[in-house]
């Protein structure tokens, strides 16, 4: 069973569409409305689709939580394969059957996206990936193109020994340098780059938190 | 009495009063008022009487009473930041476990 996991928090202007065609890919679609204040919950219900199980946080924990709960259920569905992507629309959901096939055919255990550099992209952005990427480098001796991009899959055997501790966003830097210190298989894709709103997700104070967040992981992981 | 010595008096006897009213309200229990009034008590004296401190501040080597004061001030909030740290820790953990098991009640309804 392939499961999708898709943590949501104000969403309610992509979240419909996003899961709408996730759904035509996998098996189930796990929605977490992490808290959300929109109409985000409201949006899933509507829908009416027999692949989504929608569970909702009555606070906001944030993304590392609402993962962990979604990785709860998955466990629950017995799901084989687990797609994790954003419910804000840049992650796009037409590229979930390359993720599965590299996962299947290729036997990879991990698949994750790095996002095409592209002059739309704010600069502050660049930099800030670019920060982040080359710190992982020298820290972890890690080489993944895009440690931020939270799209990405995992092969369910693989998820024990990757379970992240963070509860925010820095849950997607974490969640990579798990699954590297374990030396699984994987391989990266290129997708396409989508800011729909510049002041969400990972902000530039957010990335001074993450250096120094991943110092500690160093002493701790 | 120097204005040093009447402001930790007045800074005392607020402290007292206000844990006092904390009290009324049962935001503090009885064994908190206890302790907490022993502290601003204590606090009170050391305003008025600060030449108690001279036989500490000579064991430590300081040249001046209000030097322990300090530096006993700093250490206590060192030691209740840790505290805190841990206990928000914990609280945070016991959140997370609560909310995701509201989260999961009615799962199996997906099954």
């Amino acid at each position: 069973m392939i499961v999708a996991i898709i943590p949501a928090y104000n969403e309610e202007l992509t979240i419909g569409s996003v899961c709408g065609q996730v759904a035509q890919y996998v098996d189930r679609v796990i929605i977490i409305d992490d808290g959300s204040i929109d109409r985000t919950s409201q949006e899933i219900i509507d829908q009416h689709n027999s692949k989504f199980c929608l569970l909702r946080h009555q606070i906001n924990l944030g993304k590392g939580a609402a993962l962990r709960t979604g990785y709860e259920a998955a466990k629950r569905l017995g799901a084989e394969i687990v797609v994790l992507l954003d419910a804000d629309g840049q992650h796009l959901p037409e590229y979930v059957p390359y993720i599965i096939d590299e996962l299947k055919n290729k036997d990879k255990q991990a698949v994750f996206c790095f996002r095409k550099k592209e002059k739309k992209m704010p600069v502050v952005r660049v930099l800030g990936n670019f920060l982040i990427n080359k710190t992982a480098s020298v820290l972890f001796k890690i080489d993944l193109r895009d440690m931020l991009c939270g799209f990405r899959a995992f092969k369910m055997e693989v998820m024990p020994y990757i379970i992240w501790r963070d509860s925010g966003y820095f849950v997607e830097i974490e969640m990579a340098l798990r699954f590297k210190s374990k030396n699984f298989s994987y391989s990266e894709i290129e997708i396409p780059t989508i800011y729909n709103n510049r002041f969400k997700g990972v902000t530039s104070v957010d990335g001074l938190k993450l250096l120094l967040q991943m110092i500690i992981w160093r002493i701790k992981l | 009495m120097a204005p040093i010595q009447l402001l930790g008096l007045l800074i005392g006897l607020l402290a007292l009063h206000i844990t006092f009213i904390y009290y009324k309200k049962s935001e503090l229990e009885k064994g908190d008022l206890l302790i907490w009034s022993f502290i601003w008590v204590v606090f009170i004296f050391i305003s008025l009487n600060p030449n108690i401190l001279n036989s500490v501040t000579q064991h430590l080597n300081l040249s001046r009473p209000m030097d322990a004061i300090m530096i006993g001030a700093f250490i206590v909030l060192l030691a209740v930041s840790f505290h805190n740290y841990v206990v928000n820790k914990k609280n945070k953990k016991n959140i997370e476990k609560i909310i995701k098991e509201l989260a999961l009640r009615d799962f199996d309804q997906y099954k």
